[in-house]
């Protein structure tokens, strides 16, 4: 049997969204709203819908204003 | 892991629901009634009678699936019930399947 | 409620920020160039042998699930490509930005005093890439092939038929009850062979995610991470895994080593 790159978008998803390296928190953030929309798009890929939680973007918010994202 | 009513009739969610959990207590009520006739400890009247108003039990779940047409509704309760349970207990597969993972050499 | 929008929030407007895609190890003459999310010219930061490969990215809010997924793309693109240029490298999971100006010196900064640990993952995953192996299981052919083949089963079914009424239901649950336990062992027993056949011959890591497709229900879902000569060993352990009616395996790679770093 020989490895195929036949890829569907859960086996990418599985690996970008979970997994890699680490680097110190303290300096990274993530793009506000590529973790929301991630969470969108695995679902919908498990078949399952989600909202896009407003609360979610909120809580964003007051980090950016507390000055947790240098 | 959220358990995941589909239908926007909160209605037919709702049953859907109810009927999932219906069907699972009748699923532990066969499990326990085979462990007793295993045991022996139900004669052949008792048998019959257990045997009996299980298959009601059954039959009416079956009958308000096809009625009200929540089949996929139950279904995707108990898949959110399975999901839910297995993200408990780590996976279809039983744990001392899975040495521990060996990943962490380095990290 | 003001709804978000695809552009940079006003707390950080006019911010830069860097994207990582991935660190290796080596030569950046001639430059590694390829592009990256949004078309983005990638672009690689040195510190003492070690290349982080990056490029520009405003922060900024995003509810487009199809340009995100188009990103995600992008991002497995450039870490593949670097890893073809570089041979080894540890590829960060989607979106890892590192905000402000000085991203470049922010990463250079960490290259150093991250150096030791990244050489060492390097050496673990040089040679190698990781490779998913996925089992399938059709439960509708496993049953079928169970209650045709199993004496156990096809002498309880038998005993079935004479009885009747309540007695005969109480049968047909413990029928029920014997098919799911032997399909269960049976389940566990391949995953069990899959597993010690191939941590024999690689890193092995369990998946936690399983789900299922027009074969059925995942019942293994792991990564290998594999040397190029043992891609044959390990085809052959999966043939016959395969082989079996009612069992479909799925093999993906060479993947950038996401689950061994």
């Amino acid at each position: 049997m020989e490895p195929t790159r036949d890829i569907t978008l859960s086996d990418v998803l599985n690996r970008l969204l979970d997994k890699g390296l680490v680097i110190n928190a303290d300096i990274i953030i993530t793009v506000a709203g590529i973790p929301l929309v991630c969470v969108a798009l695995r679902a919908v890929v498990a078949g399952i819908e989600t909202m896009l939680d407003y609360g979610m973007m909120e809580d964003w918010d007051r980090r950016i204003r507390e000055g947790q994202v240098k | 892991m959220p358990i995941d009513i589909k239908e926007d009739n909160v209605r037919q969610g709702l049953l859907g629901l109810v009927v999932a959990l219906t069907e699972i207590i009748v699923e532990t009520l066969k499990h326990q009634a085979i462990r007793r006739m295993e045991r022996g400890s139900l004669d052949e009247e008792e048998t019959e009678r257990l045997g009996r108003v299980l298959k009601e039990l059954d039959l009416a779940i079956e009958g308000m699936k096809e009625d009200y047409g929540i089949r996929e509704s139950v279904r995707s309760v108990r898949d959110g019930l399975d999901s839910a349970l297995d993200d408990i207990l780590g996976g279809f597969i039983s744990e001392d399947m899975e040495p521990g993972d060996k990943s962490g050499l380095l990290s | 409620m003001e709804k978000p929008t695809a552009s940079a929030p006003a707390e950080l407007q006019g911010l830069r920020g860097t994207y990582l895609y991935c660190v290796a190890e080596g030569d950046v003459d001639p430059p590694f160039a390829a592009a990256g999310l949004e078309g983005k010219e990638v672009y690689a930061i040195e510190y003492m042998g070690l290349v982080a490969i990056a490029c520009d990215c405003p922060p900024s809010r995003v509810e487009d699930a199809a340009r995100v997924e188009k990103w995600m793309i992008a991002h497995q693109s450039v870490v593949d490509k670097a890893m073809e240029r570089f041979g080894a490298v540890l590829p960060f999971g989607f979106g890892r930005i590192i905000a402000g100006d000085s991203g470049g010196n922010r990463v250079r900064e960490w290259l150093e005093s991250s150096h030791g640990i990244l050489k060492r993952k390097l050496e673990r995953v040089r040679g190698k890439a990781e490779y998913g192996v996925q089992v399938f299981w059709d439960q509708e052919i496993m049953t079928r092939r169970l209650m045709r083949d199993n004496q156990r089963i096809e002498g309880l079914r038998k005993e079935g038929e004479e009885k009747r009424g309540g007695t005969a239901f109480m049968h047909e649950i413990k029928l029920e009850k014997v098919i799911k336990e032997d399909l269960a062992a049976r389940a566990n027993e391949c995953f069990r062979f899959l597993y010690r056949g191939v941590s024999e011959l690689c890193e092995v890591k369990v998946e936690r995610v399983y789900g299922s497709a027009e074969g059925g229900r995942m019942i293994a879902n792991i990564s290998c991470l594999l040397k190029d000569t043992q891609i044959k060993a390990l085809g052959e352990i999966l043939e016959k895994v395969n082989d079996e009616e009612g069992i479909y395996v799925r093999f993906t790679g060479p993947w950038p080593p996401y689950s061994f770093v």
